[in-house]
């Protein structure tokens, strides 16, 4: 068994390993967020009646957008779009609604444009809880 | 030493518990291979598979590049399947109105047995002309006969090598009805087009 030197005490290592700790926890929160800060997540789990969308807000860019809900079938729906004046949709995808509806167009970003999504079930009412996010 | 022997018995009652789940989840999927669901992913992928640079796979639901397989194209866009590394099964489309804008849908395994893969892809309703629509069915969903919908909706328009897929422009394909198939292992493979109603 190793043993340490006296001028070492062992409250005093654990609170070096503690601090490093904090600070390779601060370092990730500080390294990771910047790696990702492109997708931005705007329904986490919302709970959403049948057809109604759901909006990102104002974006600088978009790149592309995903779209998923809980429910067995039907369809989620996920548009880019320029708000009125001048409504205009610029990409859209409707899926299944038991997996994820994917855009992506990095070649020809949005800017200053909103995501918004939705889900669907015919003649099946209620709400579903949507997950929804976008890509800068 | 209580303590011990409680976190013992949670560990236990949750290994016990998980044991008793994992076996009706599994036999709430498929026990059928992915390989007999989509046979064109046995094949050896060839160049003609490969998706063009400006389709993101990752961005699409991180799609193994290797396993891309080339569906068909038509005048509306073009298609190809693929799968994650979760094993998610993915249709892939590139919109011929837009060549920048590509789009996936991606379900489990288990889903794709059910109800296989659907799709559509545009500039939204308001541009009807730019949308595509795609179909993926597992392979024993036999689509037919020459009076069934799917083969009607493949010879009205849509278009693809495989024959578990059919495709084309939005609007082409509104000849597709909802249909149930009994399978043979007791389950019911179901399956509805995406209406354009609302969207």
């Amino acid at each position: 068994m190793t043993t340490l030197p006296r001028k070492f005490s062992r409250a005093s290592i654990v609170t070096v390993l503690a601090a490093a700790g904090v600070f390779a926890f601060a370092l990730a929160n500080v390294v990771v967020p910047s790696a990702q800060a492109a997708t931005i997540t705007y329904a986490n789990n919302v709970s959403t009646p049948m057809g109604v969308e759901v909006s990102s807000g104002l974006r600088p860019k978009i790149t592309g957008s995903d779209a998923s809900v809980v429910l067995g079938f039907g369809t989620v729906t996920v548009k880019e779009y320029n708000p009125a004046p001048g409504y205009k949709v610029h990409y859209q995808a409707t899926a299944s609604a038991a997996g994820v509806a994917r855009t992506s167009h990095a070649g020809a970003p949005l800017t200053n444009a909103y995501s918004k999504c939705s889900w669907k079930w015919e003649n099946v009412g209620g709400n579903a809880k949507l997950n929804c996010s976008v890509r800068g | 030493m209580k303590n011990r022997t409680m976190a013992a018995t949670v560990g236990v009652v949750a290994f016990v518990g998980l044991a008793a789940v994992a076996p009706a989840t599994a036999g709430s999927s498929s026990a059928v291979s992915l390989e007999e669901m989509l046979p064109i992913l046995a094949k050896s992928q060839s160049s003609s598979d490969h998706v063009p640079d400006s389709i993101d796979l990752d961005a699409l639901g991180n799609i193994s590049e290797d396993t891309i397989r080339f569906l068909g194209s038509d005048h509306a866009g073009s298609y190809w399947v693929g799968t994650t590394a979760s094993d998610d099964v993915c249709l892939v489309m590139q919109t011929a109105a837009d060549p920048d804008m590509a789009a996936s849908s991606c379900v489990p395994i288990g889903s794709f047995y059910r109800d296989g893969l659907r799709l559509m892809a545009g500039q939204g309703m308001d541009q009807p002309e730019t949308n595509a629509e795609a179909y993926l069915f597992p392979s024993d969903i036999n689509l037919p006969s020459s009076d069934s919908p799917v083969s009607s909706a493949r010879s009205a328009g849509g278009s693809g090598e495989s024959a578990s897929f059919v495709s084309g422009a939005a609007g082409e394909l509104d000849d597709l009805d909802a249909f149930e198939v009994s399978r043979d292992d007791g389950t019911t493979f179901h399956f509805a087009p995406i209406s354009r109603e609302g969207l």
